[in-house]
């Protein structure tokens, strides 16, 4: 049974925030203001219960004989360490940012650095099996970014800056406009269904 | 003992039999005369007609039937009218026969059951035959002539057997016209009774067939063949051993190791050794944007890049920003990303050594908007309703009762600051920013400008919002590239060299890796396919 509550308040919000782009009332204008308000609240409030629900789901894997329970500890230390630093001294004390510079920030930009590895090897290996017409164009376009985006030493090869230059401007970027078109069509198609009642994914089903 | 089958329920009987001992049908085609000159012959009444023939009661009519002939002839004596000639006698022989000779006119000799069905018999149409069986005649005859012409052309079943056993006589088909009279069962004494056809109910024995299986000697190899694979996979297979260092593993380590080894030449044994980019239209038009700036311009930089990315855009807008604060730009720093205010928070905290920023006069910390692109829209609508507070808990914004941080004084609205920067690394997140926003600064009377520093591999994404009209992003600057350009433009010669130097080592010697890797795995593979075939060729 759809429960038609639910509905009438997701399509009337939609609405109202919609209508609120078009027409300058001041009334349109302050509920509207107010309805996003709320929702930043709420979002801030599930992040909150999300975090809730990450603690509770690892406690209950490191306190049962559950395999790989060691990854669960060393979340909940790493999260409880850092709430605490950051809740007892605040978010921007040295502390703090200690653990950001030093902990955080080095294991995120290890990660690039092994996918920087592990494209080059699979750019090494693509012609191995098969080059095709595609795989050579994509070799071939990679390398050309990656030499002329770099200094290169201060040499000059000619054609070559320029290409990058048209690969940059007209290939890629018609090929983004392409997938933003698509994008906004679709968020809009979205939002539509939303607000007739097509989709409901607040519930009520 | 030879034996017969018969017709009509198709088990065996002596060949003696002149009927079946099972179902007391015919075991032998019938042959007779014609119907023409014979009328049916009803017990009990044929004695009374003329010109019925009479038969002989004393072989093969049943008791029942002779006394009831018997007491037929005593009450008939006396000649009957032609009015009364069915009447009485069929009353006293049975029902179905009054059903027969219910107008009383005909008579019984000129009644015959089989005479209408007999395909070459003519019709009286002076007789007084309803059309429906009129039609139904016609139809008859039609599918008998048929029927004819079919077995004429196409042996039957008995025909074959016939041929088989060496019996060339064609099969003996009963002539319906032939009003033999029927010796057994309830129709006894009747002549010219349509008989059941011989060859259509005839059951005969089905065919047996072998359940063996006929396998040929091809197929008696498949099978061996398949039953010697089938065994194989039910054995146990020893795994193949693994090597502990595989040619993957040696590529992959060297790819590193060559890398590293490029990327850590410059940083430990060079200084700017590679020169900055000449210029970047994008970079250009950050620099006259900035420089065009009032004096104490109020500046909202948005922080939503994730820390791995941290030393790219760091490094990226480390000259925007320096050029950004020499012109007295008061900062308001916001992100729509959890870990985006410590990186704004560690951004500016590598200033302090050059020049000291003040917190809250010079700069203002908001912290995170939740909510994604309705918390963004919600900032951008009302910007002191959504973050009241900076992260450190301050009240950020001056209001009738209080003041507020200097940093912020004077902003009510998101067009009240004069340039709007945003420091990110994912496509979305740039695309929410800027479809937020657009709504708001693409507009004549609004001076705020927007510009974006990103990472390189968003300049795709974000190209075409900049180089549309009217432009929602009003300046760009991509990567390390876009920020050396920005230094160069800018005449900031504290551009980190060692990065750059270290960035161009590094994608030089990638391209080169993927260029020489990638032609070595190609040429070599078919050059030891060339050198096999030319060994196959002398051999």
């Amino acid at each position: 049974m759809r429960n038609p509550v639910y509905t009438a308040i997701a399509i009337g919000v939609g609405i109202v925030v919609l209508l609120g782009y078009f027409l300058q009332f001041d009334l349109l204008i302050n509920l509207r203001i107010i309805l996003l308000e709320w929702a930043t609240i709420l979002v801030a409030t599930t992040l909150l219960i999300g975090v809730v629900n990450l603690f509770i789901v690892h406690w209950r894997k490191s306190t049962t004989d559950q395999p790989n329970r060691v990854n669960s500890i060393a979340l909940l230390a790493g999260l409880t360490i850092t709430l605490g630093v950051a809740g007892w001294f605040g978010p921007t004390d040295p502390y703090s940012l200690w653990i950001f510079n030093y902990i955080l920030i080095p294991i995120e930009a290890s990660l690039m650095g092994i996918l920087s590895v592990v494209l080059i090897y699979a750019g090494v290996r693509l012609l191995r099996r098969k080059p095709n017409l595609l795989s050579i164009v994509f070799i071939a376009t990679a390398v050309v970014i990656l030499l002329m985006t770099g200094p290169l030493f201060g040499i000059d090869i000619p054609g070559l800056a320029e290409l990058r230059i048209w690969i940059g401007k007209v290939p890629a970027v018609a090929g983004a406009r392409g997938i933003l078109l698509g994008v906004s069509l679709g968020i809009i198609a979205a939002g539509l269904r939303i607000l007739m009642g097509a989709d409901r994914p607040y519930g009520g089903n | 003992m030879e034996e017969i089958y018969c017709p009509q329920c198709g088990k065996t009987n002596p060949i003696d039999n002149k009927f079946c001992d099972f179902c007391l049908a015919h075991l032998h085609p019938q042959e007779g005369g014609s119907a023409d000159s014979e009328s049916i012959s009803v017990p009990g009444i044929g004695e009374n007609q003329n010109g019925l023939g009479g038969h002989d009661s004393d072989s093969n009519v049943p008791d029942w039937l002779s006394e009831l002939q018997q007491s037929k002839e005593v009450e008939n004596e006396e000649p009957l009218d032609s009015d009364s000639e069915l009447g009485k006698p069929a009353d006293a022989i049975s029902d179905w026969m009054t059903g027969v000779s219910g107008d009383g006119e005909a008579t019984i000799g000129e009644f015959s059951p089989a005479a209408p069905f007999l395909p070459d018999q003519e019709i009286n149409e002076s007789q007084d035959i309803p059309h429906w069986l009129n039609d139904a005649l016609i139809e008859e005859e039609t599918q008998d002539l048929l029927e004819d012409e079919r077995l004429e052309e196409v042996p039957s079943a008995s025909e074959e057997k016939d041929v088989s056993q060496g019996d060339s006589s064609p099969p003996k088909i009963r002539d319906e016209t032939s009003g033999d009279r029927e010796n057994a069962g309830p129709l006894a004494g009747l002549k010219g009774v349509l008989s059941a056809e011989p060859g259509a109910a005839r059951v005969r024995k089905p065919r047996t067939y072998s359940a063996k299986l006929k396998v040929s000697t091809s197929q008696r190899a498949h099978i061996d063949l398949l039953n010697s694979l089938l065994e194989d996979e039910g054995q146990p297979q020893p795994l193949p051993q693994r090597r502990s260092i595989s040619q993957q593993h040696m590529l992959r380590w060297g790819i590193a190791l060559v890398l590293l080894m490029a990327i850590l030449w410059p940083i430990v044994f060079t200084n700017q050794e590679m020169p900055l980019p000449d210029y970047d239209e994008g970079s250009a038009e950050v620099n006259r944007l900035i420089s065009q700036l009032p004096e104490n311009a109020r500046v909202l930089v948005g922080f939503d890049f994730e820390p791995g990315l941290a030393a790219e855009l760091d490094t990226a807008a480390k000259p925007v920003f320096d050029h950004l604060l020499s012109e007295g730009a008061l900062l308001t720093l916001i992100s729509t990303s959890p870990s985006g205010p410590i990186l704004a928070e560690r951004f500016i905290q590598s200033f302090q050594a050059d020049q000291l920023l003040i917190y809250g006069l010079e700069y203002v910390n908001l912290g995170y908007i939740p909510g994604g692109a309705v918390g963004l829209l919600s900032f951008i609508e009302n910007p002191q309703g959504t973050i009241p507070f900076t992260i450190d808990g301050l009240v950020a914004w001056e209001t009738d009762e209080r003041n507020g941080l200097p940093a912020t004084a004077g902003i009510s609205q998101i067009t009240d600051y004069s340039m709007i920067i945003l420091l990110v690394d994912d496509p979305d997140t740039a695309r929410m920013w800027i479809e937020q926003l657009s709504p708001t600064i693409i507009n004549p009377q609004v001076l705020t400008s927007l510009v974006l520093i990103t990472s390189a591999q968003l300049e795709p994404v974000v190209r075409p919002y900049y180089e549309s009209s009217p432009q929602p992003v009003n300046g760009l600057v991509v990567g390390l590239r876009g920020g050396a350009a920005y230094a160069r433009i800018s005449g900031g010669d504290d551009f980190p060299g060692k990065f750059w130097d270290a960035f161009g080592m590094g994608t030089f010697v990638a391209a080169l890796l993927i260029l020489v890797g990638g032609l070595g795995y190609y040429v070599i593979p078919e050059l030891s396919r060339t050198a096999r075939g030319q060994e196959k060729v002398k051999r």
